[in-house]
């Protein structure tokens, strides 16, 4: 079983993956570290940045109890974006 | 004022137009000290002369404009000031923040604040040349455009690096949307423009030939360096994209206004997000005074019915015109706002009437005869441009909107399910079903649903790691904190852009006030946030306002959000009021939203106000 999870990369992110969004398709088991292993292996942004924010389903890494520990599904969404700081 | 080595001039002028006379006033360093200058100094003068009887377009109605001790000084982004007057769009206090070059001017010409008063018979402008304030004929620029009178201004004080400020014809109309333009920077919300209008004040030029006095220039050339080179790298987005960098991730995140706030998701996001933007629209970066980062995006369209459309676009402006209206063409955003910026109406209250006027037309609520032929559905953006100007124009059923949602919510009280607004001021653009410190934002705010004095929450409830976005818990505190930090921040005279590059935030160090004014005012600032905001609900209250104004339009709070990333949110009005008492508790208010007797002892306001 694989889970497939969509990454997306916003506003400037997008310049620096060259891509607005992709599919990675990861192993059963794999956690959100495996995949910011692929995204700096396959984009070149290494994870974690203090200039990349990183959202997973809609919530803040932070968030997250085990951060990068996190599990990944069949079915996640990744935002890679600039930290927001107001319009 | 002896405390201080710098940073302020020490003086107020103040402009009676029903005289045509002027004269000068003493800044007291005592109010310095509580308030710091720009929004605090702004309030208490209001307080002190705006009672609650009078009207918007009263000639007792004033507009004070203040500079921030860092107004002018030799540091990045120093362009900032504030306004405080009765907003003719919610009949309350109002207080505004601008840019441009005006506020560094006013105090190159030896002032710290302009009180404007009175009201004149003809239509005049002023001209202040340092201590010289004269007065000229006006009535040739009437229905000129705010941009063309701020040309006007430029050509009639002889000089092209003066600051000016004007207002254009929906101003004149007294349409209570209207903006003031400031040197191509706007005291946006409120409807301050209206003020002018009914002063029959066209505009004000002002040129100094001073300088804003520091009191360790060594230092502050520090950090002036030190700044700069700090933002080239943390706001090298601003500069790339300008705020509307943030129309994916809003959308992304399940918050962004779309078709009158019915959901919270754009579909077509790709038509108006800041790659399309910078690909097929941007000319040029726009740069505040002494600013490094130049955020402003200079956008022109090039092709299709809106071609040679030219304006400044900024995110708040593209997602009120874009996605509320269901628009995906950016040109036709472009469009909208250079037509909002000439005929001087606020884009932000503008998008939200329009999204209100295409909703009411869809549920045949209103038909083409109100519209003046407009087809006004969601989605086209021909329509978007066309109900603009009949607000601006006051054509058709622009007469009513131009009265704003609270004139809007008046005569047709059973459109309020529709009507997205907090105290008569319609909501920035972010839906707080995406995230709930946000709903508190809006109904806290002392001017309306903004996010800026109301305190933008988003940054933290995503990246803090200390809140969940759609938990109640906590966000009393997280708003409290956010708006008293605006508040110092307002009365600073910096961008809020570039505050972090000279660590303004919620525990300041204390270098640069200390390097500027030579005053410890530091660590005291958040303080004086905190003194600043219940000053501004002192003077709500006394305007009447209580807890049933803080509370948030029924969409907000009977829908669940239908579409996109925030499928299934929901508010309830129980659960938004969970979260109001935290807030009035962290805040020392009573249960109706007063500030307690304590509170105000505690803040030194009864000594301030007495
Ligand atoms: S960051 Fe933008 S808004 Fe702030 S001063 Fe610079 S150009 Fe003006």
């Amino acid at each position: 079983m694989k889970v497939r999870v969509t990454v997306k990369y916003l506003s400037a992110l997008r310049d620096r993956a060259g891509t607005a969004n992709e599919v990675f398709v990861m192993p059963a088991g794999s956690v959100l570290r495996d995949l910011t292993a692929r995204i700096e292996k396959e984009r070149g942004i290494s994870l974690p940045d203090p200039y990349v924010m990183i959202v997973l389903n809609g919530k803040g890494i932070r968030q997250h109890s085990r951060r990068l520990d996190t599990g990944l599904s069949d079915g996640d969404t990744l935002l890679l974006l600039p930290p927001v700081s107001g319009g | 004022m002896k405390e201080f080595k710098g940073a302020y001039m020490g003086k107020i002028l103040r402009v009676d137009l029903t005289k045509k006379a002027s004269r000068t006033e003493d800044l007291k360093g005592e109010d310095l000290k509580l308030l710091l200058g720009g929004r605090g100094l702004g309030a208490k003068i209001y307080y002190d002369e705006i009672g609650p009887d009078v009207d918007p377009f009263d000639e007792r109605n004033k507009v004070i404009f203040m500079t921030g001790p860092l107004t002018g000084v030799r540091l990045p982004s120093t362009t900032k000031f504030q306004l405080a007057t009765k907003s003719p769009e919610t009949g309350r206090y109002l207080c505004s923040n601008c840019g441009g070059d005006f506020g560094p001017q006013l105090k190159r010409a030896g002032y710290d604040g302009l009180i404007v008063e009175g009201s004149s018979d003809d239509w005049t402008s002023i001209i202040i040349k340092d201590g010289d304030v004269s007065f000229i004929d006006a009535s040739s620029w009437k229905g000129f455009n705010s941009d063309i009178t701020l040309q006007r201004l430029k050509d009639s004080i002889g000089d092209a690096r003066a600051g000016c400020m004007s207002i254009g014809p929906a101003a004149e109309r007294l349409v209570r949307i209207s903006f003031i333009n400031v040197d191509n920077r706007a005291f946006g919300r409120g409807g301050a423009g209206g003020v002018l209008g009914a002063k029959r004040l066209k505009g004000i030029a002002v040129k100094g030939s001073g300088r804003v006095p520091v009191a360790d220039p060594e230092r502050v050339n520090q950090i002036w360096k030190e700044a700069v080179k700090d933002l080239r790298t943390s706001r090298a987005n601003h500069t790339k994209y300008g705020t509307p960098q943030y129309i994916e991730a809003i959308n992304e995140f399940g918050c962004m206004p779309t078709r009158n706030f019915q959901t919270t998701f754009f579909e077509r996001i790709e038509g108006v997000d800041a790659h399309t933007m910078k690909k097929r629209y941007y000319v040029k970066n726009f740069h505040c005074f002494n600013c490094p980062v130049g955020c402003g995006m200079v956008c022109e369209v090039k092709e299709g019915p809106f071609a040679g459309a030219r304006a400044r676009t900024e995110y708040e402006t593209v997602a009120l015109l874009g996605p509320n209206c269901g628009v995906d063409d950016f040109g036709a955003i472009v469009a909208g706002n250079q037509l909002c910026d000439e005929m001087g109406i606020d884009t932000m209250s503008g998008g939200n009437l329009v999204g209100l006027t295409m909703e009411l037309f869809e549920r045949g609520l209103i038909t083409k005869e109100h519209t003046d032929g407009i087809e006004a559905k969601f989605g086209s953006g021909e329509a978007m441009v066309g109900l603009l100007r009949l607000i601006a124009e006051r054509r058709g059923i622009g007469d009513l909107l131009a009265e704003g949602a609270r004139g809007v919510m008046k005569k047709h009280p059973e459109w309020a399910p529709y009507i997205m607004a907090v105290k008569g001021l319609p909501y920035a653009a972010y839906d707080p079903r995406g995230f709930y410190g946000n709903a508190l934002t809006y109904g806290t705010s002392s001017r309306g649903a903004c996010h800026n004095v109301g305190g933008w929450t988003i940054r933290a409830e995503l990246q803090s790691g200390d809140y969940d976005r759609w938990a109640l818990e906590g966000k009393g505190k997280l708003v409290k904190q956010i708006q008293d930090n605006r508040a110092y921040v307002d009365s600073l005279g910096i961008c809020t852009v570039v505050r972090g590059s000279m660590d303004f935030r919620d525990h300041p160090a204390s270098d640069v006030m200390e390097a500027v004014t030579g005053y410890g005012f530091t660590p005291d600032l958040m303080n004086i946030g905190t003194r600043i905001y219940n000053l501004e609900r002192l003077i709500l209250s006394r305007e009447g306002v209580k807890r049933k104004d803080d509370q948030l339009p029924p969409r907000t709070v009977n829908e669940k959000v239908p579409s996109g990333p925030s499928k299934g949110k929901f508010l309830t009005r129980e659960m938004y009021n969970l979260m109001l008492d935290e807030y009035y508790e962290e805040r020392g208010w009573d249960s109706d939203g007063v500030p307690k007797e304590e509170t105000v002892k505690r803040l030194k306001l009864h000594t301030l106000l007495s």
